[in-house]
């Protein structure tokens, strides 16, 4: 967008004569120390989840190989989460362990030397006073190491491409542990080492990791069996038997159900009953104050469209620098 | 200023970005509402603060956002004028009065202000975004809330409006 069309508006006759007139003077010093003075009390009084101490910071140590669209997931829901004992039902188990029983027997495929995993996704965002939720396809080529290159298309046609480097797990994906319990040990103290620790219960993070492990379609099977069992046995999950995606297309959600009083959020991902695949992460506001200065996200979803192995990756990505 | 969502969400980090967007922000308020500008400003900053957690970098930049919350303020702030004023002197305030008054006193040419003054509130919006806060069209329909295509859509209208307008009047002054 947006050269053409400042350049437009630059030609209209009278531009500069507007733009002079938008001149002010700087504020004084004592305007701005106001600002800086309230940001300083609100940041003193604000406090790390109850139950995650401060920790030192990671970044995206499980966020290994994927496309900036589930980043963009991450950010758009945060509140801190209200501890409740619920356990897993009895309900979840049994949908966790159906789900695993597939996983466990669907053949995986890897990413070989110079090959790329290539996902074309569909990501709609619905805002606020916004209409109807915008919609960016989203494709990423991840290499056997972990590097992303990805490509966005928002609905104006604007294109944004980027080239990320791998951020691997601490140890190789075969050397996860297969039993569920020992997963969920094995993975706590690496998501509280990350930024997820920060604005999330350890048990949400891990909901969150364990969801990142099984979208990136790169854990052998009896890993995938072993995360899908590991959801099970977290508390606060809950699960949609006939969810569907944004497409249509029918699976089971597991839920994660999140309430600060003011603000209620659920994230899901729902998975295919047939494949165990990931199909859609979506984050539903459920609650949103009625009086704030803010415009929350209502709706939040990352569909997998297709997904395959290539050989190279398209033309126009190849020489990207990274950052 | 390069900043990330950690920048934003991190209280510790969020600070230098009074310094960094505070005299812009203020611009912004200044011009739309002087009188209430120096208080409205530590009401932004707050109100950021606070929404911090629901900046998304895959929706654009810091400053985008930013200027969202200041413009969400300053609704509010019109609002709890408009609840304050007697009836009888409640007006449909949509901001208009305040940038006419600045744009008369810097004598802009009345077609101009005329022209402005026949958009939509959507349009001028995005267009004195541009113009005035020097934002991007893709930052400006960040700041309004409306997707970037709405956006581009709208100032082609805008801009097609003015021009037609600017054409007009000068044609219907000419000797």
């Amino acid at each position: 967008m947006t050269d053409e069309i400042r350049h437009d508006l630059e030609s209209l006759p009278g531009w500069g004569e507007l733009v002079a007139a938008g001149r002010v003077a700087p504020p004084g010093v004592a305007i701005l120390e106001r600002s800086r003075s309230a940001v300083r009390r609100a940041a003193d009084t604000t406090q790390p989840p109850a139950t995650v101490p401060a920790r030192r910071t990671r970044r995206g140590a499980l966020r290994f190989g994927l496309a900036t669209a589930a980043a963009a997931a991450v950010a758009v829901a945060a509140s801190l989460m209200v501890e409740s004992p619920a356990g897993p039902t009895a309900a979840v188990a049994a949908a966790t362990e159906r789900l695993a029983n597939v996983a466990a027997s669907v053949p995986g495929d890897t990413v070989g030397p110079g090959q790329f995993r290539y996902r074309l996704e569909q990501v709609s965002q619905l805002m606020q006073r916004e209409p109807a939720p915008t919609v960016t396809r989203s494709e990423s080529w991840t290499a056997a190491d972990g590097s992303v290159w990805t490509r966005s298309t928002d609905p104006g046609g604007e294109v944004r491409r980027g080239r990320y480097p791998a951020t691997p797990l601490p140890a190789p994906l075969a050397d996860l542990p297969r039993e569920p319990r020992a997963l969920l040990r094995y993975l706590e103290p690496i998501v509280d080492d990350t930024d997820m620790a920060e604005e999330y219960s350890t048990e949400h993070a891990l909901f969150r990791a364990l969801h990142d492990l099984l979208r990136a379609d790169e854990a052998p099977p009896d890993l995938r069996a072993a995360l899908i069992r590991a959801v099970g046995l977290l508390p606060h999950v809950g699960v949609e038997e006939a969810s569907a995606d944004a497409l249509g297309r029918p699976g089971i959600g597991l839920v994660w159900h999140q309430d600060d009083g003011t603000l209620a959020r659920q994230e899901a991902f729902v998975i295919d009953p047939a494949t165990a695949r990931v199909l859609e992460y979506r984050s539903t506001a459920t609650k949103v104050p009625v009086v704030d200065h803010t415009v929350y996200p209502l709706e939040y979803r990352t569909t997998l469209v297709e997904t395959s192995i290539v050989e190279e990756l398209p033309a126009d990505m190849r020489d990207l620098p990274v950052g | 200023m390069g900043l990330d969502r950690d920048s934003i969400v991190d209280p510790s980090r969020f600070e230098p970005l009074v310094d960094a967007y505070g005299p812009a922000l203020h611009a912004f308020l200044v011009r739309r509402a002087p009188d209430a500008a120096d208080d409205l400003l530590a009401e932004v900053w707050l109100a950021a603060f606070q929404a911090r957690r629901t900046f998304d970098p895959g929706r654009g930049s810091v400053r985008g956002w930013l200027f969202g919350v200041a413009r969400n303020v300053l609704f509010a702030h019109r609002r709890r004028d408009r609840a304050r004023a007697p009836t009888t002197l409640a007006t449909d305030d949509d901001g208009w009065e305040a940038v006419d008054a600045r744009l008369d006193a810097a004598a802009l040419a009345p077609a101009m202000r005329a022209a402005l003054a026949d958009l939509p509130d959507i349009e001028r919006d995005l267009l004195l975004l541009i113009a005035w806060e020097q934002l991007t069209p893709a930052e400006a329909a960040q700041a309004v809330g409306v997707p970037a295509a709405t956006a581009r859509t709208r100032l082609y209208r805008a801009r097609t409006r003015m021009r037609a307008h600017l054409a007009m009047t000068t044609e219907g002054s000419a000797p």
